[in-house]
């Protein structure tokens, strides 16, 4: 009779069980789509960029075994105006400096690089308060879920797309201006200062807010 | 035939734009992707995973040439 006043649910120990099942096989997914990322670069010839991939794809399958202990923790999100402030500050000199600079140029490599070498402490670290909150209501999970699908379907549509393009503008002879990759058309953009500015200010500020995510509010 | 592939970009793009519009119009329905994000960053393997993807798109278009 018990267990019929719980529900399907059952007792939170009987709940965590699947939920870490779930949870481990959610992370297996993004191994996955890294280390497909990485094969991807490998076949059209950037094996830095494969070696990237992979490399973060094995630090998540050793993370997930248990096998690395990081003590990286971050208190609570701030995000106080005057925070917002010097971000703001940092972007827009940041996207003038790489506007005025030769494209591909030593100031570019050292931008990007630092970013990437400050940013994966803050991406590895846990996040106090991003847990320990109540679950979503019913209606929350079903629109997260939603939007969850909707969004990994139309990127996922758009990367075989780009896909698609880059191999037969590859492959194809004489066919690169039939089948132009995204790079293509981006990359004329670039080449104009001003375009580039904007571009990079708009690559920051949106990085600016991805890592303002994972935190519960 | 280029423009076929163009299109196909900006179809994703449209398709991306209408997501941002659904979700600020009826949210219950489909949740906005800065919730999405905030339940979905919860998580080292995907926080990481996002961000590196994001980060490369910096590396891809300003530190490394084009293929020739």
């Amino acid at each position: 009779m018990r267990e019929r006043e719980r529900g399907h649910d059952g007792t939170p120990a009987q709940r965590a069980v699947p939920h870490a099942r779930a949870l481990a096989l959610a992370r297996l997914a993004w191994v996955a789509v890294l280390a497909l990322t990485a094969a991807f670069h490998a076949l059209r010839g950037a094996p830095v960029d494969a070696a990237l991939y992979a490399a973060v794809a094995a630090l998540l399958v050793l993370d997930q075994l248990g096998w690395l202990r990081v003590p990286l923790r971050l208190g609570p999100d701030r995000g106080t105006a005057s925070r917002r402030v010097v971000a703001g500050v940092l972007i827009v000199v940041a996207a003038l400096a790489l506007g005025a600079t030769p494209l591909y140029g030593p100031a570019d490599a050292a931008v990007v690089v630092g970013i990437g070498v400050l940013l994966l402490p803050v991406a590895w670290a846990e996040r106090d308060g991003a847990s320990g909150e109540r679950p979503p209501d019913p209606v929350t999970r079903r629109a997260l879920r939603r939007a969850a699908v909707l969004w990994a379907s139309v990127i996922a549509a758009g990367c075989l797309w780009e896909v698609a393009a880059f191999v037969l503008g590859r492959t194809l002879p004489g066919q690169e201006q039939d089948f132009p990759a995204l790079s293509d058309l981006v990359d004329p953009v670039l080449a104009w200062p001003p375009a580039r500015a904007v571009l990079v200010a708009l690559w920051l500020l949106g990085g600016y807010a991805l890592i303002r995510r994972g935190w519960r509010r | 035939m280029r423009d076929v592939t163009i299109a196909g970009f900006l179809v994703c793009g449209a398709l991306l734009a209408a997501l941002v519009v659904q979700a600020r119009v009826a949210p219950r329905t489909v949740a906005p992707l800065s919730t999405l994000l905030d339940a979905v960053m919860q998580d080292r393997a995907a926080r990481v995973t996002v961000m590196l993807f994001w980060w490369w798109l910096g590396w891809h278009f300003l530190a490394v040439p084009p293929q020739p």
